[in-house]
């Protein structure tokens, strides 16, 4: 996993924050692989003219005008939503381009000659050159601004504004350039020798626009960061062999197989971004989908948790009570004997008051389970909870058959917590580790715990088993409350081994022990170290 | 009755197991407590207790399975199912199998004493 390279404070999910995954990258880099492929194939053939295919002029134009609006209209989206500069001078870049396919297509020569649309002979190719060279300023643009300042934080409706101007401004543009090109006819650069053919003047186009996409390609290169940023820098790259492949391999021949192959490099870097949009916003559209169902999901077992509180309470008080009441019958009887035996009674009323603190423990513990608070959480070594629980289940242990190894990372930094509550999840972990290799036989039955320094400033410590093992079917439900597979158990305890490891800003989860078996593996952070450790509760 | 026979308590809380045999104690009989269904095994007490007193849930081994083991071993000891969660299922279940007595949790001394007293008259044969 790669680690995001978010910038605080942005909006996540979107195709101009979410980083690249390596799939997406790997496609990136096989859509390069082919296009250049393709420019192999077409360079032998490149300068053959292909005549009388002006007519799919229009219909490239009007492919690319569509293409290109769409972008515009969805980047455009993308700025209502993450309101960052970049993004909406990337999108008045497409939509700018976009308007300007429009009088580059109706002015090409011979295309529209029948409507009596003959513009002069430079117009189409000074069109063009606005085109080739503008593009790639507004990707730089969008790549210099991306990561520069706070976003442009307004109300909706000065986003409106900033939208409408933008566009109002680039169809101003569109329009006024290409009127001034066409009111300028005899004074425009000569880049065309003939319809067909280029001037020398004309390479002073294509040198620039590569210098250009070079400078953007870089720009993107070092500022990469969002999905959006990789597919720009293919669209650049596309381009750049667009323009190898329309002005050098077939010399700037118009209507020629390399002219042509160049013009599907265009379609290509124009679909380009438009495709990544809607693929990616889908595939967002399901990860935020998806995320939402995982919260509702929790919300759903988070109320039944405040159900299994009660029953929780139930569960832990009952014990203590019953041993009271029945505590208090045999005292009662003793002393109702004919011959009193006041040692009895006094031992069961001594029953009677360790039951009523074992009581009180149990509340006090669920109470601090919920409390906000760090009053009682101290510094914990680890290392001696597990020799602590270990130590107190050695009987259950013994009476299993079961052996018990350690392996435990010596010097390792404390973690922050109640002791009383880390303490029930170890023994938890242990006695269901227990629990499940009774029924073992035919290998040996082996409890492993393990601790051990995780990443910096974590701790990771497993409880494994050589038991029969999760059942797959069972995997996703066994930290539900109220979920059991013993015939007698309550569903409660991992439930609560859970929420107290995920209060304690740890996770809890359990996989498959090799050969057999389960895992259940907890990590917790890592405390301050300068502070003392205590060891067990301290009874 | 027979001071030989013995009540035998079985439950994993200290707690629950000790009041249990103290009261069993007071009511004039022998009793011995022991941790685990498999603690009682190996003791070699089976032949001569009574009646089994004894938890639906301890780890391992729970009251049901001892009491279907000790069926099965030949040895069926009359006992009394006890738990602070009392089910209906469970409780049909035991009764069910066999078992004498399904009581939840504090239970009154004087049914205990009536179960003890039936398991003594099918287990023993004479009540003392």
């Amino acid at each position: 996993m790669r680690s995001p390279r978010r910038v605080q404070g942005d909006p996540p999910f979107l195709l101009s924050t979410s980083p690249p995954t390596r799939n997406q990258e790997r496609l990136a880099v096989c859509v390069l692989v082919v296009l250049l492929a393709e420019l192999l194939v077409t360079a032998p053939f490149a300068r053959i003219p292909l005549a009388g295919t002006e007519i799919l002029l229009p219909a490239y134009g009007a492919a690319i005008l569509l293409i290109e609006l769409i972008t515009s209209a969805l980047l455009l989206a993308l700025f209502s939503v993450q309101q960052s500069r970049a993004v909406l001078v990337l999108a008045i870049g497409y939509l700018f381009s976009g308007l300007m396919v429009i009088p580059w297509t109706l002015t090409f020569p011979g295309v529209f000659e029948v409507f009596g649309l003959d513009a002069g002979l430079q117009v189409t190719a000074s069109i063009a050159a606005l085109r080739r060279l503008g593009f790639p300023l507004f990707v730089l643009a969008y790549a210099l601004l991306k990561d520069g300042g706070a976003p442009v934080r307004g109300s909706r409706g000065s986003v409106r504004g900033a939208i409408a101007g933008s566009v109002a401004g680039a169809v101003a543009a569109a329009c006024g350039l290409t009127w001034v090109i066409l009111a300028n006819d005899d004074s425009l650069p000569t880049f065309m020798r003939n319809a067909r053919n280029v001037t020398d003047a004309w390479q002073y186009v294509p040198g620039t626009a590569v210098v250009l996409y070079l400078a953007a390609l870089a720009v993107l290169f070092v500022r990469r960061r969002s999905v959006l940023d990789l597919w720009l820098m293919v669209v650049i790259c596309t381009l750049l062999i667009e323009i190898i492949l329309l002005s050098y391999i077939s010399a700037g021949i118009r209507l020629s197989v390399g002219w042509w192959g160049g013009r599907s490099y265009g379609l290509a870097s124009a679909s380009m971004v438009l495709l990544v949009l809607l693929s990616e916003s889908t595939t967002l559209y399901a990860r935020v989908a998806r995320s939402v169902s995982a919260e509702r999901r929790a919300r759903a077992t988070r109320l039944t948790a405040m159900e299994a509180l009660s029953a929780l309470i139930a569960h832990e008080i009952n014990q203590p009570l019953a041993s009271m009441v029945t505590n208090a019958g045999a005292g009662l009887r003793w002393l109702e004997k004919k011959d009193p035996d006041i040692a009895e009674a006094r031992a069961a009323l001594n029953r009677i008051v360790s039951d009523g603190h074992r009581a009180g423990t149990v509340i006090e513990s669920i109470r601090t389970m919920f409390k906000k608070d760090a009053r009682d959480r101290v510094p914990l070594d680890v290392n001696h909870l597990i020799d602590d629980v270990l130590r107190r289940g050695q009987d259950d242990a013994r009476l299993g058959r079961i052996s018990v190894e350690t392996d435990l990372e010596p010097g390792l930094p404390t973690v922050t917590g109640n002791p009383i509550q880390l303490q029930q999840v170890l023994s938890n972990l242990v006695a269901n580790a227990i629990d499940a290799m009774c029924s073992v036989t035919g290998r040996p039955r082996v409890l492993r715990i393990t601790s051990r320094m995780h990443d910096p400033g974590e701790i990771a410590v497993s409880v494994e088993d050589s038991g029969p093992g999760i059942d797959p079917e069972h995997r996703a439900r066994i930290f539900e409350p109220f979920f059991t597979t013993k015939p007698d158990g309550m569903g409660m305890g991992l439930m609560f081994c859970r929420l107290i490891i995920e209060a304690g800003g740890g996770r809890l989860w359990a996989t498959d022990n090799v050969p057999q078996g389960a895992v259940f593996r907890f990590t917790l952070p890592s405390s301050d170290d300068h502070l003392r450790p205590v060891g067990g509760p301290g009874r | 009755m027979s001071a030989n026979l013995l009540i035998a308590v079985v439950d994993d809380d200290d707690s629950a197991r000790e009041a249990a045999v103290s009261l069993v104690r007071a009511m004039g009989f022998t009793a011995s407590g022991f941790r685990s269904a498999a603690e009682f095994l190996n003791s070699g007490e089976a032949a001569r207790t009574a009646c089994l007193i004894a938890d639906v849930r301890m780890p391992g081994m729970g009251g049901l399975d001892l009491y279907r083991q000790l069926v099965a071993s030949g040895t069926p000891v009359p006992t009394v199912l006890v738990t602070a969660f009392p089910e209906e299922a469970t409780r049909a279940r035991a009764l069910r199998a066999g078992v004498g007595s399904y009581l939840a949790k504090p239970f009154e001394p004087d049914e205990l004493l009536d179960c003890i007293r039936s398991g003594y008259a099918r287990g023993a044969g004479e009540p003392g």
